[in-house]
C-alpha cells in the first residue's frame, strides 16, 4: 500500500514538475494562440447564458461600427487596434469597420453612434463612456432589434446581445490571494488603486476585499487612489513608505500603471516586497529588472478582437454567450499555491519594448503602434 | 503695529511657509525626515521651474497666464523618450530640440496674444489642446522609448544631500531674479504689467516683451518637462498634468497679480513649497488624495482675495 502511494506521489510530482517546466518553457505567442474562449468559459461558475441570435442573421459582407469611449490611454489604444486588426483579417466577411472616438464625453459618443448608424452599420461594438449615460440610446437600439456588443465597459441595463470583458472581480481576487499566499496569511499591505469610483476599480476592489476577508491576518495599512498615474503612484508610495517604513509587507496595485511608479519608490527605498499589478509592460520590465516578486493577472487587450468575432457570430445567426470572458494571461513570479503563472515572467516582459505596451497582445506587425 | 502689518504684507507668504513647516513637523512624525523632504523637493523642482516662466507671464499683466505649460511638459517627455531611446549620447541634441520646441510654442502663444489680440486664457488654452493633439498623433496613444540614465539622474539623483533638480531650480531662480531686477528687460516686464499704456508711451515695444515672456514660459516648461520625465521614468502621455494650475496658484500666492506689475520669483517659489508641502501632508495624514484638489483651489482663492484686498486699500 505504502509503495503504491509513493509511486503515485512520485508520478504526481513528476506531472506537476513537467507542467511547470512546460509552462516556463512555453512561449508567450504559443500561449496566446487559439485561446479565444476556453479559459474564460471553463472558469465560469454559473451556467453560460446563451443568446439566440437567429433574428440578427444577415448575408455578408458586413459593416461594423466601433464606438470607443476614448483612446487616451495605451490600454484602450491596443484594444482598439486588436479590433481593427481582427476586422481586417476577415475581408470576405467585413466590408468595413468605422471607428469613432468619443474623447471621454458621453454626449459626443451618442452623436458618434448616430453618425455610425447613418453610415449603415450592421452591428455596433461599443466601449461606453459611462454605464448610465449610454444606457438609453443602447437600450433603444436593442429594443428595435439592432445588435449591440459592449466591450470592457457595459451599460447599466441588460439591453445588448453580448458583453465582452474579463472579470475585474476575479482580477482583484487573484491579486489579493497571491499577496496573501506570499505573506503566508500574515502581514500588512498598502493599497494603491486607480480612479476612485471607476467601474473597473470598484469591481477589482470588491473582489479583492472579498478575498481579503478570508485572511484575517492580513491588515491594510493605508489605501490611496492614484488616477492610474505612474507619477501619483510614485508620490503616494513614497509617502506611505515615509509613514510606515518597513511595516509594509506587500503592495496591492490593481494595475501596473500606478504599479510602475510604486515599484520605483520601493526600489529607491531599498524595499523588496511582493507587489501586484497587471501586464502593463512598464511594470513587467521593472519587476524583471529589479528582481521583484510580483503578480499580474491580465486585463486582455485581445477582448477587442474577441468582440469582432462575437459580432461575426451574431450576424451569422450563431448563438453567443451573454457574457463573454476574454482569455486572460496570469503572470506570477513566483507562482503560489493557487495563483499559478501561465508563462515565465521573463518570457512575458518585453524589455526592448516601450512601457506603454501590453505583451499579451496578438497584433500583427502592421497594427502595432509605431 | 504698522510695522507688523507692513512686515506681514511684504513677507506674509514666507511667514506662512514657516508656520506650515512647523505645523507639518508637529502633526506628522514622518514629515520632518531628510528622506521625506528629499521626496517632496525632487519632483517639486520641476514645478518650481515651470512656475518661474509662469510668474514672468503673469507679471506682464492684462490677464496674462500660460495654460499650455503642462501640455508642453508632456510632449517634451514623449519626444525625449522616443528619440533618445534610452541612449545618453542622444540626450543633448534631443534635449536642445525640446527646448526649441518649448520656445516655439511660447512664440505662438505670444503672437496670438499680441498680434491677434486673443485673450491669454483662450489663446493658451487653445494652444494647450493643439499641442495635446499633436502629442497623440505623434505617439498614437502609446508613447515609445525610454529615458537615458543621465536624464534619470537629473530627475532623481542628488549631489550630496541636495537633489540635482533643486540645484537646477536654484540656478534658474538666480538667473530669473537677475533678469527681473537688474536688467532693462526686467524693468520693461514690470512696466508693461504695471501700466501697458505708460510703458508704450515710454517707448517700450510691449508686443515684443510679451511675446518674449511667453517664449520664456515655453522654455521653462520644456526644462521642467525634462526634469519631471527624468523623475517619473515612464514615458506617459500625461507628464506634468495639472502643473499649469499649480504654477498659476504658486505665482498668485507669491504675490503676482493678474493685473500685472507685482510679484517676484522668490514669492512664487514660496508658493510652490506651500503647495507641495500641503500635498505631502494630505498623503502623510492618510486623507483621501482628492483633498489635494481642495487645497489647490482654496489656495488660489485665498491668495487672490488677499491680494485684491491689498490693492483695494
Amino acid at each position: 500500500m505504502k509503495k503504491t502511494l509513493m509511486v503515485f506521489a512520485l508520478l504526481g510530482f513528476l506531472g506537476m514538475t513537467l507542467s511547470a517546466v512546460s509552462a516556463l518553457a512555453a512561449d508567450k505567442d504559443e500561449w496566446m494562440k487559439g485561446r479565444e474562449w476556453a479559459r474564460g468559459t471553463l472558469l465560469n461558475p454559473n451556467s453560460t447564458k446563451m443568446v439566440d441570435t437567429s433574428k440578427y442573421k444577415k448575408k455578408p459582407p458586413y459593416v461594423f461600427g466601433f464606438s470607443n469611449a476614448g483612446i487616451t490611454n495605451c490600454w484602450t489604444n491596443f484594444m482598439q487596434r486588436q479590433a481593427q486588426a481582427e476586422a481586417e483579417a476577415h475581408p470576405d466577411l467585413i466590408k468595413a469597420m468605422y471607428v469613432t472616438d468619443a474623447q471621454g464625453k458621453a454626449d459626443k459618443q451618442i452623436n458618434d453612434i448616430e453618425d455610425l448608424l447613418v453610415k449603415g452599420i450592421d452591428i455596433l461594438l461599443i466601449r461606453a463612456v459611462s454605464e448610465a449615460g449610454l444606457d438609453p440610446v443602447i437600450s433603444r437600439l436593442h429594443k428595435k432589434g439592432f445588435p449591440v456588443v459592449t466591450i470592457s465597459k457595459g451599460i447599466k441595463s441588460d439591453n445588448y446581445v453580448c458583453f465582452v470583458a474579463a472579470s475585474n472581480y476575479s482580477m482583484g481576487r487573484m491579486q489579493v490571494v497571491w499577496l496573501a499566499e506570499m505573506l503566508k496569511g500574515k502581514g500588512n499591505i498598502a493599497v494603491l488603486a486607480g480612479w476612485a469610483g471607476a467601474g473597473s476599480v470598484v469591481e477589482r476592489e470588491t473582489g479583492g476585499y472579498e478575498a481579503l476577508a478570508r485572511y484575517p491576518g492580513i491588515k491594510i495599512l493605508d489605501r490611496q487612489y492614484t488616477q492610474y498615474s505612474p507619477s501619483i503612484g510614485k508620490k503616494v508610495m513614497q509617502a506611505m513608505i515615509q509613514s510606515y517604513g518597513k511595516k509594509i509587507d506587500g503592495v496591492w496595485c490593481d494595475s501596473g500603471c500606478q504599479g510602475q511608479g510604486a515599484i520605483e519608490a520601493l526600489h529607491e527605498a531599498g524595499m523588496k516586497v511582493p507587489i501586484t499589478g497587471d501586464p502593463t509592460n512598464g511594470f513587467l520590465k521593472r519587476v524583471q529588472q529589479w528582481d521583484y516578486e510580483a503578480c499580474a493577472p491580465g486585463y486582455p487587450v485581445t477582448m477587442g478582437a474577441d468582440a469582432v468575432n462575437i459580432g461575426l457570430s451574431i450576424l451569422q445567426g450563431n448563438s453567443v454567450p451573454f457574457r463573454f470572458n476574454a482569455a486572460r494571461m496570469v503572470l506570477a513570479k513566483p507562482s503560489t499555491q493557487d495563483v499559478i503563472a501561465d508563462i515565465a515572467w521573463e518570457k512575458a516582459a518585453e524589455m526592448d519594448k516601450p512601457d506603454a505596451w501590453f505583451p499579451d497582445h496578438t497584433l500583427p506587425e502592421k497594427w502595432l503602434p509605431k | 503695529m504698522t510695522t507688523v502689518k507692513f512686515l506681514f504684507e511684504k513677507y506674509g507668504i514666507y511667514i506662512f511657509l514657516g508656520f506650515l513647516f512647523i505645523f507639518s513637523s508637529l502633526i506628522s512624525p514622518a514629515f520632518l525626515t531628510v528622506q521625506n523632504i528629499k521626496n517632496i523637493l525632487t519632483p517639486a523642482a520641476a514645478l518650481g521651474i515651470v512656475s518661474i516662466g509662469q510668474t514672468m507671464v503673469i507679471l506682464t499683466g492684462g490677464g496674462g497666464l500660460d495654460l499650455s505649460v503642462a501640455s508642453v511638459m508632456a510632449t517634451v517627455a514623449v519626444i525625449v523618450a522616443r528619440n533618445t531611446a534610452g541612449q545618453d549620447s542622444m540626450l543633448l541634441p534631443v534635449g536642445l530640440f525640446c527646448l526649441l520646441f518649448g520656445v516655439l510654442v511660447g512664440l505662438v502663444n505670444g503672437l496670438l496674444i499680441t498680434k491677434r489680440k486673443v485673450q491669454p486664457f483662450i489663446a493658451t488654452l487653445g494652444v494647450m489642446i493643439v499641442v495635446q493633439g499633436l502629442r497623440f498623433v505623434y505617439t498614437g496613444g502609446a508613447p515609445k522609448g525610454s529615458f537615458p540614465p543621465i536624464l534619470r539622474f537629473m530627475g532623481t539623483g542628488s549631489v550630496g544631500p541636495v537633489p540635482t533638480s533643486v540645484i537646477s531650480l536654484a540656478v534658474l531662480m538666480a538667473l530669473a531674479t537677475i533678469v527681473l531686477n537688474k536688467t532693462v528687460f526686467g524693468r520693461q516686464i514690470y512696466a508693461t504689467g504695471g501700466n501697458i499704456n505708460t510703458a508704450r508711451l515710454s517707448g517700450y515695444n510691449t508686443n515684443l516683451i510679451i511675446t518674449l515672456v511667453y517664449a520664456i514660459s515655453g522654455f521653462t516648461a520644456a526644462i521642467a518637462g525634462l526634469y519631471l520625465a527624468g523623475w517619473i521614468g515612464v514615458a506617459d502621455n500625461w507628464v506634468g498634468a495639472g502643473y499649469e494650475i499649480d504654477s498659476i496658484a504658486a505665482a498668485v500666492m507669491g504675490g503676482a497679480s493678474f493685473a500685472g506689475g507685482r510679484g517676484g520669483i522668490f514669492g512664487t517659489i514660496a508658493g510652490v513649497l506651500i503647495l507641495v508641502i500641503l500635498y505631502n501632508l494630505v498623503l502623510l495624514l492618510h486623507l483621501p488624495i482628492h483633498i489635494q484638489f481642495l487645497v489647490k483651489g482654496v489656495a488660489i482663492i485665498l491668495a487672490v482675495s488677499f491680494y485684491v484686498r491689498r490693492v483695494a486699500r
